[in-house]
């Protein structure tokens, strides 16, 4: 019987061209790399799936065409934009597979996403953030229009309002109101709970890819408030370094948030302080490494390996365990 | 335990609802709707990858030479920030919601539909 082999599970949507950029990567490294959708369970003979709950340790087995994963070998799961379940029968699958994933010991997952919800953009992530020491700009929540008109006043009469969660079918991008716009859509405001912030008087902005201990700083010159707005042919991308202190800082801001992979925002001001703005738990890095060269998923693929399996032992008749068990 | 007995004619009358129930307001085009100070953002422009397909064996796309799309990664850079509809990919946050929206039906156990909610 041929040894276990480390398996890296790689969860993502078949469309995914972040993903292969992490596949390609992984490829070089003696791993075993399974890449599953789990909507797939729900499509007949796409991939089969059998685990079993109980006196013996959590187990499950992954097949498909190709190959098959037990999940005794697998080291890390790279969580990255799997497709939303529909109906009944991917929900019910995915919630299994997503159950056992969760049982696993010793397994590094980038992101989890228990912690990636609940580390996501918002007011205790953005809170999280000033008490680390970052710079944040003051933000409001609030479905008042005077308390919106207000704030909007004491901050130079104009403010950034945007959305913490997308619009499910189009993107809406932040945009710069005025207090006279806040009254005039008063009705409007009245209808959900609004985010505002004080606008950062940027010369340009910051996309900081994290993974691991290892930081990818990009500076992104374009015009307008938001640079997702602004087609990628009239945008620069340069990679730039970071100061020791704001890197020490994003360390401590990771731990905090629980996460191993976050893509930061940041607007940098005219004295050329960086002003946070939040964290992505599943932020894009692929434009970043395609502009610039920045070699992300390669520090994806080496946290996903090296990593995950620094603190195991591989025994001799195959399997690993971590190194921190008790040998038996 | 009048709040238990509110709940209950809640549910068996369906009609004490403490708050209004939203209205169809699609009917109405003037009618004001949530987020009007935001604005939709254009389409990225049309991306220059070409067409690919998910190879299962070597578990990536490829194009139909046979490459795998990542290979020629500066001309695809639209495709890795932006989802197959065109959108921004870091809004489309792909975890379950903490609040059920189940939570709030007529009652504590059944849902708008009179389904049991430990089902939903």
């Amino acid at each position: 019987m041929r040894p276990f082999h480390p398996s890296v599970l790689v969860v993502a949507a078949p469309d995914d061209l972040g993903a292969d950029l992490v596949v390609r990567e992984l490829e070089g490294h003696q791993v075993d790399i399974h890449r599953v959708t789990p909507n797939d369970l729900a499509r007949p003979g796409l991939l089969k799936m059998t685990g079993h709950s109980d006196e013996e340790p959590l187990r499950f087995r992954l097949s498909d065409e190709h190959r098959t994963t037990l999940s005794s070998s697998i080291v890390s799961v790279f969580w990255w934009h799997p497709e939303p379940a529909e109906g009944w029968e991917q929900t019910e699958s995915r919630f299994v597979l997503e159950n056992f994933l969760h049982g696993l010991d010793n397994v590094l997952w980038v992101n989890h996403p228990h912690r990636a919800l609940t580390a996501r953009p918002g007011p205790v992530q953005l809170k999280v953030a000033h008490d680390l020491g970052f710079h944040t700009p003051p933000a409001i929540y609030t479905n008042d229009p005077d308390e919106a008109a207000e704030f909007a006043s004491e901050h130079g009469g104009q403010v950034v309002c945007k959305t913490l969660v997308g619009h499910p079918d189009r993107f809406i991008p932040a945009r710069i109101v005025s207090v006279e716009e806040i009254r005039a859509g008063a009705e409007s405001i009245r209808l959900a709970v609004h985010y505002f912030q004080r606008i950062v008087d940027k010369v340009h902005d910051i996309r900081l890819t994290v993974i691991g201990e290892r930081l990818f700083p990009c500076k992104i010159t374009a015009e307008g408030l938001d640079w997702r707005a602004v087609p990628e042919q009239e945008q620069r991308y340069e990679a730039v370094g970071i100061s020791q202190p704001l890197a020490v800082k994003v360390g401590k801001l990771m731990s905090r948030l629980g996460l191993e992979y976050a893509a930061l925002d940041f607007s940098v001001d005219r004295s050329g302080t960086w002003w946070f703005l939040e964290a992505n738990p599943f932020g894009q890095f692929g434009f970043v490494q395609a502009t610039t060269g920045m070699a992300i998923s390669r520090a994806i693929t080496d946290h996903l390996t090296q990593a995950a399996m620094a603190t195991r032992v591989f025994t001799p008749d195959g399997g690993h365990r971590a190194s921190s068990r008790p040998r038996c | 335990m009048i709040w238990r007995s509110s709940l209950r004619n809640t549910r068996v009358e369906n009609s004490d609802h403490r708050y209004p129930r939203p209205t169809n307001t699609r009917k109405d085009a003037t009618v004001t709707t949530a987020f009007a100070l935001l604005a939709e953002s254009p389409k990225p422009p049309t991306s220059t990858v070409p067409d690919f397909t998910y190879d299962r064996q070597r578990q990536v796309n490829v194009t139909r030479s046979g490459k795998a799309v990542t290979d020629h990664a500066a001309p695809y850079a639209l495709t890795m920030t932006h989802n197959s509809q065109g959108f921004k990919k870091d809004d489309d946050f792909q975890t379950p919601s903490i609040v059920s929206p189940m939570l709030f039906g007529p009652t504590m156990t059944h849902n708008s539909s009179g389904l049991k909610q430990d089902d939903a």
